[in-house]
């Protein structure tokens, strides 16, 4: 489909826009919900009119909504008056890791949980959410570089854990 | 539904390598996400939500706009008018700066030609006991009791005029 489509019809006819909210819509909410969002339904939905309202497209639809659902639920979470509070302490405070859809295993969930918040973050859009490098970027608002660079590091902290723990008797080969 | 697949939307082959190892590493299963399928439920939500987008792009959007207009309309006229006495003010002093211009040429013109109308007599240095002595008395050339007085014989018949006759009682 063509992410340049007119804004009445951003999404092209009825059964394409069926298709891709049957794809992205759930997955929205799971996002919604790692940051402990009260109503991540909500902000999903949401999210899909503030797409669909836009007069201008957007290079990139689904990180859009996918930004666009971070940034509303930080904003239901966040404290008026409190605006410095961290993404890491929202995520970590809300119902987020325990919430992950059931297709994670116990076993990389745990994994995931050895990461600072941050790259778990990054790492969760990469290869969770199978989003781009450049889309990552715009999610979160920060350059390419610096995603590659979270992306890498999360791998290199994973591969020393799996190091230590085959050294200690662990059962993961490195590929 | 490009957009939906990063494989089918530019993404570099790296990228693609980096996440299968980074899954591996997780101890991840391919994940396939075009395997839900749209039910019914989804799609009435999908078309009601399509609705209130409409719906908002028929209302609010126009609304603000108007309301935008509305606010910036006391400021666009604002700065037109400081605009139009600005382009005034020059316009008056470019006018003022012509005639200025002109007046000092006539001025220029003026002086040339009384320059050309004085006669050419070159300027004498004036010494200072000249000028002492043109305030003095000129000196009397004959002596005192010797001018020289013609006589001059008084007509008889003839009154002169600076006396007055008067009748003897």
């Amino acid at each position: 489909m063509d992410p340049f489509s007119p804004p009445d019809v951003p999404f092209g006819d009825a059964t394409d826009f069926h298709e891709i909210f049957s794809c992205l819509y759930p997955r929205l909410v799971s996002y919604a919900r790692r940051y402990g969002a009260t109503y991540p339904e909500d902000i999903a939905q949401e999210a899909f009119v503030i797409l669909m309202q836009r007069d201008s497209p957007v290079e990139h639809p689904t990180a859009y909504l996918y930004g666009t659902v971070r940034t509303l639920a930080l904003t239901e979470r966040r404290p008026l008056k409190n605006q410095s509070i961290s993404l890491e302490s929202v995520v970590e405070q809300g119902k987020g890791p325990e919430a992950d859809d059931d297709l994670l295993s116990q076993e990389v969930r745990e994994r995931m949980k050895t990461l600072s918040p941050t790259f778990r973050e990054t790492l969760w859009l990469f290869v969770v959410e199978d989003l781009s490098i450049r889309q990552i970027a715009e999610i979160l608002d920060i350059p390419e570089a610096t995603v590659k660079t979270r992306i890498h590091r999360a791998k290199a902290h994973l591969r020393n854990q799996l190091n230590s723990s085959g050294s200690s008797g662990g059962l993961h080969v490195l590929a | 539904m490009s957009w939906l697949d990063p494989q089918r939307s530019g993404e570099p082959a790296s990228e693609t390598a980096l996440r299968e190892e980074l899954r591996s590493l997780l101890g991840m299963k391919p994940r396939n996400f075009f395997e839900t399928e749209p039910t019914a439920e989804l799609n009435a939500l999908a078309d009601r939500l399509r609705g209130e987008a409409r719906r908002r792009n028929h209302t609010t959007r126009h609304r603000s706009h108007w309301m935008l207009m509305a606010a910036a309309l006391p400021l666009a006229l604002a700065f037109g008018g400081v605009s139009a006495w600005g382009i005034a003010q020059k316009h008056k002093a470019e006018d003022l700066a012509v005639a200025v211009h002109r007046q000092e040429g006539e001025l220029a013109k003026l002086a040339a030609a009384a320059r050309h109308a004085e006669p050419s007599a070159p300027a004498q240095p004036v010494q200072p006991g000249a000028m002492l002595a043109s305030h003095r008395k000129p000196a009397r050339t004959t002596p005192k009791g010797m001018e020289l007085v013609e006589p001059v014989a008084k007509p008889e018949g003839q009154i002169p005029q600076d006396t007055q006759q008067v009748k003897a009682h």
